[in-house]
């Protein structure tokens, strides 16, 4: 028989049993005699009347052994079946739930995907590069007034040097018209005093004197009021003046670079966006994957189904085969019914069948169904399916659950 | 502000340097005259000196090119670089007037 390669020593449910862990049973006269050393013994004894029975009896132990074996091999099948059976039912059950959660995960994803490049705003749903755009025509709009203001304060600046010199020239003209006036004055007496003079010839000539001194005294009172309206105006003119010029002065140059700042924060924005989009997309497409992939393996623990049918099929083979050894070996024995008494059974042969079984509990099994032997584990094992480990002590970060 | 003007056959040069503020106002102005005398059919503001410009600064090349334009006179800025550049550029000025870099 070939020998069955060892389980993992971290099984707690099937725990290797090293060579030390045989039972005694098993150690001794494990070996059994060759065929070529039975061939020799026939061709030595050829002549020994006895020799077809002893074969006979040797073929019956032989049979019934293996009887035996076939029965726990059968057990073991069933035992195996109903294993996978429960185990497959169970990760199928759980593979489903990873499945829903996979296909939820999935539209949340795709969800994120999707809102990643739009904005709520007001109850309407924007594209953020529709925002962008949005922010940076008011930003335009609102250079292009800076630049319209500055230069309107200029202008306004001009108009109002302009005023001011316009006063400054009314001013000077106010002063032409006040010398002016002092000379008409100087004039006027003069003149005056020349009629005075002439006496009686000169008397028309001072009442003009006169009248052109009351002219010259009208004329240098409208000039100083000219002088106080003119000073009112300069005074608004400079006020004004003054303050344009501060308004004029405010440097808003900075503000006007403050969009570059804005787009490139935008843009950043967009870049970062983009890259998290394509991350979700990323992980839909994975997550649809995985999806996928858990229907799949859904699909393919199906085998269970056709593992159990022909495992059935080996146990119904197994007890014909059985049924067979059976009634060929009552058969032998009612024939051969008195040379056949005090057979010896085949032990050797079975100990050296199981001796390579690495399952401790399974080959306790074995060695109770032949010889009615076992020790304390194989008493507490036998015949049972294991069931899950429950204990969460031994589960690792990602919750894998372990044997 | 520091400027020079160079008159030629092709038109009328001002050349910019340093920056230009609204302390500078009164001194555009005599620009601004020149540009009304409409002797040059050609006006250039050669900006390749100007270090800084306000906003201000900003407007008075446009009352400069509304000036011009007022005057019949082709105006042009040419090779402004700097933070001057990156003003005109961000308000457009290239789609108001001809800007030469």
């Amino acid at each position: 028989m070939n020998s069955i390669a060892p389980e993992s020593t971290n099984n707690s449910f099937f725990p290797a049993t090293d060579a030390d862990e045989i039972p005694e049973v098993l150690q001794e006269n494990a070996e059994i005699e060759s065929t070529a050393e039975i061939l020799e013994e026939v061709s030595l004894n050829a002549d020994d009347p006895d020799l077809p029975f002893q074969f006979l009896n040797r073929w019956l132990s032989l049979s019934e052994t293996q009887r035996k074996a076939m029965t726990i091999i059968m057990s073991e099948i069933d035992l195996v079946s109903e294993l996978v059976e429960t185990n497959i039912s169970d990760i199928s059950t759980k593979f489903q739930e990873l499945a829903k959660n996979s296909q939820i995960q999935t539209e949340q994803v795709s969800i994120l995907a999707d809102s990643a490049q739009n904005i709520e705003y007001q109850g309407k749903s924007i594209d953020l590069s529709e925002v962008i755009n949005t922010i940076d025509e008011h930003l335009t709009s609102m250079i292009g007034k800076i630049i319209e203001t500055s230069k309107h304060g200029v202008e306004v600046v001009y108009a109002l040097d302009d005023v001011k010199n316009d006063v400054v020239k009314v001013e000077n003209l106010i002063d032409e018209i006040e010398s002016i006036n002092k000379q008409t004055n100087m004039l006027a007496l003069n003149a005056r005093i020349e009629a005075a003079r002439a006496g009686e010839a000169g008397l028309g000539f001072a009442v003009v004197a006169h009248e052109v001194q009351e002219l010259a005294r009208s004329i240098n009172a409208m000039a100083g009021t000219m002088r106080e309206e003119i000073s009112g105006v300069a005074k608004g003119v400079r006020l004004g003046h003054s303050r344009i010029k501060e308004v004029a002065n405010i440097d808003l140059s900075k503000n006007i670079l403050v969009k570059e700042t804005i787009r490139e924060l935008m843009d950043c924005i967009m870049q970062q966006n983009e890259t998290s989009t394509q991350a979700l997309r990323s992980s839909e497409e994975i997550s649809k994957d995985i999806t996928k992939d858990i229907y799949g393996v859904i699909t393919r623990l199906q085998f269970q189904d056709r593992a159990k049918q022909r495992m059935e099929n080996i146990n119904t083979t197994l007890q014909v085969m059985g049924e067979s050894v059976q009634t060929f070996a009552t058969e032998t024995q009612q024939t051969f019914d008195i040379n056949l008494e005090g057979r010896t059974p085949e032990d050797d042969w079975f100990k050296s069948v199981i001796k390579d079984l690495t399952l401790g509990e399974m080959r306790g099994r074995f060695l109770k169904a032949v010889f009615d032997e076992g020790d304390e584990f194989t008493e507490q094992t036998e015949n049972t399916v294991p069931d899950l480990v429950e204990d969460n002590s031994i589960d690792d970060d990602d919750d894998i659950e372990l044997f | 502000m520091k400027d020079s003007v160079t008159a030629t056959d092709d038109g009328l040069t001002i050349t910019l340097a340093d920056k230009l503020t609204f302390e500078d106002h009164t001194n555009f102005r005599d620009l601004l005259r020149l540009i009304e005398n409409k002797e040059h059919k050609n006006c250039r503001f050669d900006l390749h000196g100007l270090q800084t410009i306000d906003s201000a600064g900003l407007g008075m090349l446009m009352i400069a090119f509304e000036t011009a334009e007022k005057a019949g006179v082709n105006f042009q800025i040419y090779k402004p670089g700097g933070q001057v550049k990156q003003l005109l550029d961000i308000s457009e000025f290239d789609k108001v007037m001809t800007i030469v870099s």
